[in-house]
Order: C-alpha cells, then sequence, then structure tokens
C-alpha cells in the first residue's frame, strides 16, 4: 500500500505539471523569465544583483538586474560559479561587506515575530476555542509541531524547498543545511539567491518559522480527537512531501508555479489554501468528534482567544513585512496594509453578526482579523490600501460565510474552522492579488488566470497528498483516539495532565 | 447549613443530572422553593444513578435535616472526582467535568456552540 500511494503520488504531481506547464504558458500575459519579478516577493526589492548594488540601495528598483536574475535552466544554474560573488541563482559565499545591517536587522526581528505567531500565539488562539478537557493537548500540539519542523526544516526541509533544482522540488545540496557558512576569518558568508542582502541564516531561520506555522494550523481542523503519534507522523511527513514542494513551486523563482506568474508575497498559498486544504482532509478522514452536531461544545475560555489573536495580528507583520527580505519601502506598504485589511474585516465580520444575531461577538471578532490577516498575506506586497479595504471586506464577507455556511455544506468537523478562515481566506486573497496587484508598487501585472491557476494546484495537490498520508497513517497506527478517551479528553488519556 | 453547602450539592446534582438524564435544574431556585427542590429529588431518584440517590439524600439532608445529613463534606465525598483509566462506562463516567456555567453571568442560548463555534 506504501508503494501505490507513493506512486500514485508521484504519477499525480507528473500529470499536474503537464496540465500547468501546457495552460500556464498558453495564458501567461508575459513571458515566463519575468515571472521572478511577480511572484518571488522576497527577491524583488531585495537587489537580484547583489554583486552591483550595495546594500543600502536595496530600494531603488532595479529592471536590468531583474532581467539577468530570470530564472535559469538547471544545467545552466548548475555551472554557475561560486566566485565569492553573489550568484543571482543558487545561494553563494559573499562578502560581508554585500549585507545590509538594516534588512539583516528587520529580518531577524520579523523572524522572532513569526514565531511567537506559533508559540504562544496560534497555541492560545486554538486553545481558547476547544472545551477545558482539551486545552492542554491543543497548546501542546503547536509546540510540538515547532520542535519537529524545526528539526526536519535544518535537516531537509530547506534544501528541498529553496534550492534550484527542477521545477517541483529542489535539490539536497543544503541537506544537514550543508554549504551553508559563516566564516569570521574570511569576512564571509553565504547568502540565498531569494535574499542576497541578509546572511542565509537568517532566511533560514525566516522560512523555518513559516514551514513551522503552516502545519500548526492544521492541528485546529483536528483538534479534540487525533492520537499524539499520529498528529507526530502526520505533521513530519506532511511538512517534507506537501509543504516544501509548494513552498519550492511558488517561493524558489524557478518553481512551478513561480514560472507561471503566480503571485504569492507572504504565503496565502503556501501557507492558508495549502493548510486549509489539508485540515479539511484531516477532519474528512478523522471524523466528527462524539456528540458533534448534537450536544454543545463550549470554549474554554475566549480570552485566550483574544490573545491569541491578537499575538497573530502583531506577529503578522513579521510574517507580511518581512516578506519583503528588506526594510524598505516595499515593506512599509506591506505593513500598511494588513493593519488596513485586519481592521477592515473585523468591521465587516462584526457588521454581519450585527446584522444576522443582533449582537458582536468576542470570537467573531477574533475570527475577523484572522481573516483579514489571512486574505492581506498573499496581496500584501503587490496592494495599495484601497485594495487592502477591499480585501478586508470580502474576508470578513466569504469567512464568515466559510466558517457557517459552508461548513455545513461541506458536513466535516473541522473544530476550529481551519478551512473556513483560513482555506477560504488565502483564496480570497489569492485570487483578488490577481485584481488588484498595483503596478507602482510590484512592478508587475496581476493576472486572475495564473492566480486561479495557484489555487486549484495547491488545493489538489495538497488535498490529494494529505489525503494519501492521513489514509497511510490510519491503516498503520491509526490516527484517532478510542471513544472513552475522547470522551475524557486528551488532555488526560493523551497527556496524563490536566487543568485544576 | 450554609448556602454554599447546598449550593456545592445542588452543582453537583445539575452536572448529573444533565448528563444522566440530559435534564437541567436550577440551582439556585432549589434552595429558594422547597416544592421545587422536593420535585427534582424525586426525580433524581427515579432516573436509577447511584451518584443521583446520593446527592439526592445529601441535598435532602441539607435542606430538610433528617437521617440523610450530610456527614462528610460534599465536594470530598464527589463520585465524579478523577479517576485515571476508571473502568465506568465513558457516556456517564468522564474523568474530566466541564466547567458548570450556573454561577457565572448566564448560559448561552442552547443551541450556541451546537455544531458550529461561529
Amino acid at each position: 500500500m506504501n508503494v501505490n500511494g507513493f506512486k500514485k503520488w508521484i504519477s499525480f504531481a507528473l500529470i499536474l505539471n503537464g496540465l500547468v506547464l501546457t495552460s500556464g504558458y498558453a495564458i501567461a500575459d508575459t513571458p515566463p523569465p519575468a515571472a521572478k519579478e511577480q511572484t518571488a516577493a522576497p527577491a524583488v526589492d531585495a537587489a537580484p544583483d547583489a554583486t552591483a548594488t550595495p546594500p543600502a540601495e536595496t530600494e531603488a528598483p532595479a529592471p536590468a538586474a531583474a532581467e539577468t536574475a530570470a530564472p535559469t535552466p538547471a544545467a545552466a544554474v548548475a555551472e554557475a560559479p561560486a566566485s565569492g560573488e553573489a550568484s543571482t541563482t543558487e545561494p553563494s559565499m559573499v562578502g560581508t561587506d554585500k549585507i545590509s545591517a538594516g534588512d539583516t536587522a528587520w529580518m531577524l526581528s520579523s523572524t522572532a515575530l513569526v514565531l511567537l505567531m506559533t508559540i504562544p500565539g496560534l497555541a492560545l488562539f486554538y486553545g481558547g476555542m476547544v472545551r477545558k478537557r482539551n486545552v492542554l493537548s491543543t497548546v501542546l500540539q503547536s509546540f510540538a509541531v515547532c520542535c519537529i519542523v524545526t528539526v526536519l526544516w535544518v535537516v531537509i526541509g530547506y534544501s528541498l524547498a529553496f534550492t534550484p533544482n527542477t521545477l517541483y522540488i529542489g535539490s539536497l545540496d543544503r541537506l544537514l543545511l550543508h554549504g551553508l557558512a559563516y566564516v569570521k576569518e574570511t569576512s564571509q558568508l553565504t547568502v540565498s539567491h531569494i535574499a542576497p542582502t541578509i546572511p542565509e541564516s537568517v532566511f533560514v531561520m525566516f522560512q523555518m518559522t513559516f514551514a513551522i506555522i503552516t502545519p500548526a494550523l492544521i492541528t485546529g481542523a483536528f483538534a479534540e480527537r487525533i492520537k499524539f503519534s499520529a498528529m507526530v507522523i502526520f505533521m513530519s511527513f506532511w511538512t517534507i512531501l506537501i509543504y516544501a514542494p509548494i513552498a519550492h513551486w511558488v517561493w524558489e523563482p524557478a518553481g512551478l508555479l513561480a514560472s507561471q506568474g503566480v503571485l504569492d508575497f507572504a504565503g496565502g498559498t503556501v501557507v492558508h489554501i495549502n493548510a486549509g486544504i489539508a485540515g479539511l482532509m484531516c477532519a474528512y478522514v478523522l471524523g466528527p468528534r462524539r456528540g458533534y452536531g448534537k450536544e454543545p461544545f463550549p470554549p474554554y475560555n475566549l480570552v485566550y482567544t483574544l490573545i491569541g489573536a491578537s499575538l497573530l495580528w502583531v506577529g503578522w507583520f513579521g510574517f507580511n513585512a518581512g516578506s519583503a527580505v528588506a526594510s524598505d519601502g516595499r515593506a512599509g506598504m506591506a505593513m500598511l496594509v494588513t493593519q488596513v485589511a485586519t481592521a477592515t474585516a473585523v468591521l465587516t465580520w462584526m457588521m454581519i453578526e450585527w446584522v444576522r444575531k443582533s449582537r458582536v461577538t468576542l470570537l467573531g471578532a477574533c475570527s475577523g482579523a484572522v481573516a483579514g490577516l489571512v486574505a492581506i498575506t498573499p496581496a500584501s506586497g503587490f496592494v495599495d490600501t484601497e485594495g487592502a479595504l477591499i480585501i478586508g471586506v470580502a474576508a470578513g464577507l466569504f469567512c464568515y460565510w466559510g466558517a457557517t455556511a459552508l461548513k455545513r455544506i461541506l458536513g466535516a468537523d473541522d473544530a476550529l474552522d481551519v478551512f473556513g478562515i483560513h482555506g477560504v481566506g488565502g483564496i480570497v486573497g489569492a485570487l483578488l492579488t490577481g485584481v488588484l496587484a498595483s503596478k507602482s508598487i510590484c512592478n508587475c501585472e496581476g493576472s486572475l488566470i495564473s492566480q486561479s491557476i495557484g489555487v486549484l494546484v495547491t488545493l489538489v495537490y495538497s488535498g490529494i497528498g494529505s489525503l494519501i498520508i492521513l489514509k497511510i497513517i490510519d491503516w498503520t497506527i491509526g490516527l484517532r483516539v478510542n471513544s472513552e478517551d475522547e470522551q475524557d479528553g486528551l488532555d488526560i488519556s493523551q497527556h496524563a495532565e490536566r487543568l485544576a | 447549613m450554609s448556602d454554599s453547602d447546598k449550593t456545592a450539592v445542588a452543582a453537583h446534582l445539575y452536572v448529573t443530572m444533565r448528563r444522566v438524564a440530559n435534564r437541567v435544574i436550577d440551582v439556585e431556585w432549589m434552595s429558594k422553593n422547597e416544592e421545587y427542590a422536593r420535585a427534582i429529588l424525586s426525580l433524581a431518584r427515579q432516573q436509577g444513578a447511584e451518584d443521583l440517590t446520593h446527592y439526592a439524600d445529601l441535598y435532602e439532608g441539607l435542606m430538610f435535616g433528617g437521617g440523610a445529613t450530610a456527614q462528610s463534606a460534599p465536594v470530598v465525598a464527589a463520585p465524579v472526582a478523577v479517576t485515571p483509566k476508571a473502568p465506568e462506562p465513558p457516556a456517564t463516567k468522564p474523568r474530566y467535568e466541564e466547567p458548570s456555567d450556573d454561577d457565572d453571568g448566564g448560559s448561552p442560548p442552547p443551541s450556541r456552540y451546537v455544531g458550529s463555534l461561529r
């Protein structure tokens, strides 16, 4: 069964690539080489030609340099000399004088902010929404995912996602971060071709925090019923088989979707649609919680949820503005539109509740905030303030629908509405990015068709891939706790701990 | 006996009645209205559950006096205390009780949080 599942997975990826390649090139307005400017947000403002551009000038557009930074055939990339100057197609060694102190300081700060989103932000956000008997297990899941993904990321994840190789997957050049270096004696260090003004170590850490929060988001879908051991195994395989390839497709300039002109500034596709659809698959495969739809599942403490949502909100500035990989004007715009879209989505959600239920809820406000944050994520480096207002309203409307009406239609016990908010919000943001991208901000053109392809490919690959992983785990060790353990709560049954 | 003792036992009755018989009782009103309290105690005993009978006896002793007065502190006597890996059927004996909401600012509507958080 393992072999069959693997074969199916490989076959599916190949077929999918064929479809996307044939359709994508036919519809793209711009030739593929220009896609790097549009797609890999981290590379755009970060002076693609680091050897020619001093750090202080990283904010200035360098169209000519960007041209030269266009995706290169893998063979040519492999032959690129590592001559001590920054290559634009693969990680390389540079002198420390090529590093921007400002960019590096901002990226260090952003990295800490994004990590704060998961621990404790997401842990508290989710922990407050489950029943008292499952609070500890829920927050522990986020904490454990943080540790699992950290190790996997440095062992293999970063290399698969952020080194050039094929359209589908990176190379193993950075296995165990082999080749990543900082040599004090010669004042040299390695940089990523995607972020040439900051040390590669910082880029590895920054991207690691994205890899951490994405599977951590999924935990909300199977809350209150999954075995801890099954969760650990699922997250491990999912990070390597699903997250790393999709990150490569979207953020590696020569990746499958990046080369099609798909825009995703900070992870609407890679993080939110990806986690949303995986969460939905988890909810389907695990089945509903005992008593779901018949008895109330009151949240333990919505103050925790508010604190978690607030930490997510603040941390999201690192997530979105940090994705500029520079402390520049584009990062400033990303921060501004993040705040505007989020506040607008909260107001929209509250207004819907007011109209429909004659009252505004705390959980609704927190949900609106996350919806707005999710939806602005792919657009944050591409849209202006007006675009942010539109995205905020759309996020509030569609995510409210996703967490209520769509949830009933889908019929899955997606416990904390991972698909309803992250999946739907990610789709809304990705599609609107194609409509609202401002040429003055990103020097690029959005395409609704390209964005739709990006959404579709991610939904299909992540959905089917997650389903296969889940089924294999279910057939082997089992995914779900038994009925008695579920009734007692995962805190006691899985961890022998409980809240007083 | 103090009202707090009565309320403590009534709270256990509330939780157990809800779990065993799916009936919600008014804890406050039990201590104020004897007729209501007698009706609830009778209802609790009709369920045939050992826990409920025990609590009914305790409450009757506290409320009306007599042989069934509580000799031990109600909280200590609570049979729903945590006993890991207890063999009882899970539907009636969870090792962890959700907090009762009768002592705070009020209960949410019955349909709230059923099938959806939002």
